[in-house]
């Protein structure tokens, strides 16, 4: 650390560090409620993912020679949220494989040529559920007693202990009977650990949005879409049943707040992000109701995050006393090994 | 009602919050007075070794487009040596030896004509000749900043604002000669031929307000509007922007648009120039930062050293890790105090900060940088361009509208130094363009 020797002469305290301290306090409580109901597995699942995402990333900045960026925590960040996406009796060398993914594969090597304008998290985990569907959606029961330390649950513990995601029933129309709003709400059904709770989720965002971290306009466009369509598309005789279950089961209220607002990811300008969270939205109940996808959000963001570079482009503000720059400008777009 | 521009940041104040007006610190021993006024051209010198100098002698020729150097002190001239002013620029100064007797040059003589009777060319020829210069943006002679140049002037805004947050000398300079200012702006109406002031006032400051309203009274000619207390409000674009919603357009000044735009400094100066026949021989500073003993304001002799400032308010309480000549956002780093104050500075600041930079800069596209932009850019992408070199997109993406005001390294927290990069950029397409 040193001073700096040219104005201005202080900086602002927000540093990359206390930016991602800042999310993973906002993602605490929810991830401590999911040890809570699914216990001792869903920690060492969790412990897993986070070593495997730092010991990825000096391994592969090592190899390509660049400068070790571990300290910052955006590694240990993309662990946590791995991690708190799968059902509890994932098998253990998922955590490591989807990681590896994420980090080696789609943040490092993209890098290079400077295509990371994507989630890296969500491309792996998209892709690995194609290629690996039961590890991604075998939910348990709320309080089953799964060994923490095996490599994989085996299929008669998973017989016996097995929960139906309220998401999927609801995409095809079932509703639960005995499902009761206040454990729809609270975080106590079958789903991956870490998304349970939407209210301690919201608290997270809250804090956030204070901490001027992320911004409203992601979360409420997406949500409010989701809302709004399934009120007017819906499955079961209550509409109002059907809202609460794709906004409350599932992990959409997780993936509106931390990984659609992730920076390389979404747009910059507020117009922008209006209309990115209102197409994640749509593209999120498109996978949920048409294509039989388990959980929709991470394709329907993956797929908004595709429109980030040419919605940054259609927004920017005219320079002062200048002209309008043009939307489309290929020259500059391949960025050097080290810009900085 | 508050005038404001879009971006610019909220900073922490750290003024001095003492009441006292400007405490006049007598001149030291010797003063080392600079033959240039900021960054304009240098001044040739009329005295040399040996010759005998009162307070308000010429000293120093402007010619055409420069401006006077006067002498603040009354003594012998000892030499005319090179210094190194606060901005790193070096320039010849007249070193003069005080005998303290503090008396007048005879050629200072208050102006005896009526100001409503004056022709405007006589008003600008007075103010050429006391070298007084523009302290709101640029550091130019102030006749020609005033001059019309062929445009129609609608009105004169007058920035009362202070949003550096460690300076508070034109606070105090304000509240204590409003009336001067006053004075010293229907001179200047006079000279321009416009029918309109404004002045512009932060909302939080709302005993200046009180003491222009009562001294207005019901004259239309001029008016007070209050505009929001962000850095970088007091800069001259971002004040037409927020009272006139107009962008200047580029490499054109604002008569472009039919405004100019003035500080409370040089007004004062002016009214001193009529009223009492004195030219700019000194200014006011701010000497604050948490190491110094008492951090006040302070009325200085042009050529003061800085090392007799600091002594002057108390010495250091702690070892300062940064010395910086003017304000916190846009000042310079000093290596050590042997500068001399020259007529643009602003502000004497030592302060004991931690270390703030990163060794691995990195830009994590979060966007922080275009929110903040008061000239709506987007600087991490101009920062990209000038660290490759590539100097035709930066010129298409609006680097020449940069107003270097620091807001976008403020902000930034992957740390990438985006101020110090687009400065690189500038220099390489003047370079281009030779």
């Amino acid at each position: 650390m040193q001073n700096r020797n040219s104005a201005p002469h202080i900086l602002d305290e927000d540093t990359t560090f206390s930016i991602m301290t800042d999310i993973i306090i906002a993602l605490c409580p929810s991830l401590l409620w999911g040890f809570y109901i699914f216990g001792k597995r869903a920690m060492v699942l969790t412990l897993i993912s986070v070593v495997s995402a730092v010991v990825f990333e000096i391994l592969a900045e090592t190899a390509l020679k660049k400068k070790y960026t571990v300290l910052d925590l955006s590694s240990v960040l993309m662990g946590l949220l791995f991690a708190m996406t799968l059902p509890v009796s994932a098998p253990l060398w998922i955590a490591v494989l989807g990681n590896f993914a994420s980090i080696v594969i789609f943040k490092q090597l993209l890098e290079i040529f400077s295509l990371n304008k994507i989630n890296a998290v969500l491309c792996s985990r998209v892709i690995l559920s194609g290629i690996f569907p039961k590890a991604f959606s075998a939910f348990t029961l709320p309080f089953a007693d799964l060994s923490p330390l095996a490599i994989s649950t085996d299929e008669s513990a998973l017989n016996v202990l097995r929960a139906d995601s309220p998401l999927v029933l609801s995409n095809q129309g079932k509703i639960i009977d005995d499902l009761k709003m206040i454990d729809l709400i609270g975080g106590k059904y079958g789903g991956a650990f870490g998304t349970m709770s939407s209210l301690l989720l919201l608290c997270g965002m809250a804090y956030l949005i204070l901490k001027k971290v992320i911004s409203w306009e992601i979360p409420l466009s997406i949500t409010v879409t989701v809302a709004a369509w399934s009120l007017i598309f819906p499955r079961f005789e209550s509409r109002w049943f059907f809202m609460a279950y794709q906004l409350l089961a599932g992990s959409l209220i997780f993936c509106a707040i931390f990984t659609a607002t992730d920076y390389a990811s979404s747009p910059i300008s507020k117009r922008g992000r209006l209309i990115y969270g209102v197409f994640a939205g749509a593209m999120t109940m498109v996978f949920n109701l048409y294509l039989g996808f388990t959980d929709g959000a991470y394709a329907g963001i993956l797929a908004a995050s595709l429109l980030s570079w040419p919605l940054n482009r259609l927004f920017m503000p005219v320079p002062y006393g200048g002209k309008r720059i043009p939307m489309f400008d290929f020259h500059f777009e391949k960025k050097e090994k080290d810009e900085d | 009602m508050e005038y404001s521009f879009k971006g610019g940041i909220k900073l922490n104040e750290k003024k001095n919050n003492k009441a006292n007006p400007l405490i006049r610190m007598p001149a030291p021993n010797t003063v080392k007075i600079p033959l240039c006024s900021g960054t304009e051209s240098f001044c040739v010198a009329c005295v040399h070794a040996g010759s005998e100098v009162k307070v308000g002698t010429l000293i120093g020729v402007g010619g055409e487009n420069g401006c006077d150097v006067h002498s603040s002190v009354s003594g012998k001239v000892i030499a005319i040596e090179e210094i190194t002013l606060h901005s790193g620029i070096k320039a010849p100064a007249v070193v003069i030896e005080n005998d303290f007797r503090e008396s007048v040059c005879e050629e200072i003589k208050p102006f005896s004509k009526k100001i409503s009777e004056t022709d405007p060319q006589e008003i600008i020829r007075i103010i050429k000749k006391a070298g007084i210069i523009d302290h709101c943006g640029s550091t130019m002679p102030l006749y020609k900043k005033i001059d019309p140049e062929g445009y129609k002037i609608k009105n004169i805004i007058i920035n009362l604002a202070e949003s550096d947050p460690y300076l508070s000398s034109r606070y105090k300079l304000i509240k204590e000669y409003a009336n001067e200012i006053l004075g010293g702006t229907k001179i200047v109406m006079r000279a321009i031929a416009t029918g309109r002031a404004i002045f512009a006032v932060e909302n939080t400051r709302e005993d200046i307000a009180d003491a222009f309203m009562s001294m207005i009274g019901d004259n239309k000619a001029f008016g007070i509007k209050f505009v929001k207390s962000k850095y970088p409000q007091d800069k001259e674009k971002e004040l037409i922007l927020a009272i006139r919603k107009k962008e200047i357009p580029l490499h054109k000044s604002s008569k472009n648009i039919g405004s100019i735009v003035l500080d409370a400094e040089s007004l004062k100066a002016v009214y001193d120039a009529f009223i009492l026949g004195m030219p700019a021989v000194e200014r006011n500073i701010t000497v604050g930062g948490n190491c110094i003993g008492e951090p006040t304001e302070l009325q200085v002799a042009i050529g003061t050293g800085i090392e007799d400032i600091i002594n002057f308010c108390g010495g250091y309480k702690k070892k300062p890790r940064k010395i910086i000549c003017g304000g916190i956002m846009t000042g310079y780093l000093q290596k050590d105090t042997s500068t001399v104050v020259s007529k643009d500075l602003s502000g004497v600041i030592c302060i004991a900060s931690k270390p703030e930079m990163n060794s691995k800069p990195r830009c994590i596209n979060c966007g922080r940088c275009v929110k903040a932009c008061p000239m709506k850019l987007m600087p991490f992408y101009l920062s990209r361009f000038s660290v490759k070199s590539d100097t035709e997109s930066a010129l298409k993406y609006g680097i020449e509208s940069c107003n270097e005001c620091g807001c976008c390294t403020y902000v930034c927290p992957g740390r990438v130094d985006i101020l110090e990069n687009i400065k690189i950029g500038k220099e390489l397409i003047k370079a281009e363009r030779e």
